[in-house]
């Protein structure tokens, strides 16, 4: 078994992951612009959209189109389903790496 | 390379704490951008008031034309307002939701806060003499700023604007005690220099590696 065997695979990819820490920064109830998190996590438009689609089938992220004056404008949040996951990942992490640590010292 | 089986835990928990400090990072200099220009417009404004008034003496320290020290005052105010207005709008734009919310909220508040005690404390200024006028205002306007960093300390949940909110109330109640030369000294030094010491804070805590 490999030690990502039980590591959720919608999470567990350094793009995706990368994309939920970022939006796991904002309260809940918060959701950020699509250019600012292109901007934070420097990557392509289209790099973010396909990952963002992967996430949203997942429905742990909410895209939301509107119109901000006359500008139209898209908005990134993480649903309350994808912050639970993210969390469930972290401690998943965080159980590996003390797993790791107690063989280290049998 | 960007196989996900070659995540590994550390690196997992490096990229997350990357990303998020990278999301917090941005909103901390923000911060220092809502601090620092408010504590320059009070280290100099109040300072050239404290040449002006001269504390401790029986006249000025230095001969300053007569509106100078409230027409610098009010100028850098007016700046500082600005570069509040522009970075909350500019951060609305980013970021949305209840957080805007509740900034939005909270910047009103300090709008209408001023703009309705200001007249108050002008109809009782009339009555007093010249120093003790510039006092009632210098004192007020800085315990209210004092109070609403402490109610934003509570609504963020935010240490540090909590302790300036604390800081700014107890120095002014000094001043307030030593008088009116001596308030506009302990303003400038103590009130200004702390806000840019919270805007330092800010910018010192925007990369936690």
């Amino acid at each position: 078994m490999t030690p990502s065997a039980d590591l959720d695979p919608v999470i567990h990819a350094q793009a995706r992951l990368r994309v939920v820490a970022a939006l796991s920064a904002l309260p809940p109830g918060d959701h950020m612009t699509f250019p600012y998190l292109q901007k934070v996590l420097d990557m392509t438009a289209g790099n973010l959209s396909v990952h963002l689609g992967k996430l949203e089938e997942a429905r742990y992220v909410e895209i939301t189109k509107t119109h901000q004056g006359r500008r139209p404008v898209t908005y990134v949040a993480l649903t309350s389903r994808g912050r639970a996951a993210f969390d469930d990942y972290t401690a998943a992490i965080r159980a590996l790496l003390d797993g790791a640590a107690v063989t280290e010292h049998p | 390379m960007t196989n996900p089986d070659d995540l590994t835990p550390e690196e997992s928990l490096r990229l997350i704490a990357q990303e998020r400090a990278a999301v917090t990072g941005r909103h901390r200099s923000n911060m220092a951008l809502y601090y620092v220009p408010w504590g320059l417009a009070w280290l100099i404004g109040f300072g050239l008031l404290t040449l002006d008034q001269g504390p401790g003496s029986d006249g000025p320290w230095v001969d300053l034309p007569d509106a100078l020290p409230l027409v610098v005052l009010f100028a850098l105010m007016a700046v500082a307002t600005a570069v509040t207005v522009v970075t909350s709008t500019r951060e609305a734009r980013q970021v949305g939701g209840e957080s805007n919310r509740r900034g939005a909220m909270y910047g009103l508040s300090w709008a209408l806060a001023f703009g309705t005690i200001f007249p108050i404390l002008g109809r009782f200024a009339d009555h007093l003499p010249e120093d003790q006028r510039g006092l009632l205002f210098g004192s007020v306007s800085v315990a209210l700023s004092g109070v609403f960093y402490l109610a934003g300390g509570a609504i963020w949940l935010d240490w540090g604007m909590f302790v300036l909110g604390g800081w700014l109330l107890v120095v002014n109640l000094a001043g307030v005690l030593a008088g009116p030369g001596w308030h506009s000294l302990i303003i400038a030094v103590a009130g200004g220099g702390g806000l840019v010491a919270a805007g330092l804070v800010a910018l010192a805590r925007r990369s936690p590696s």
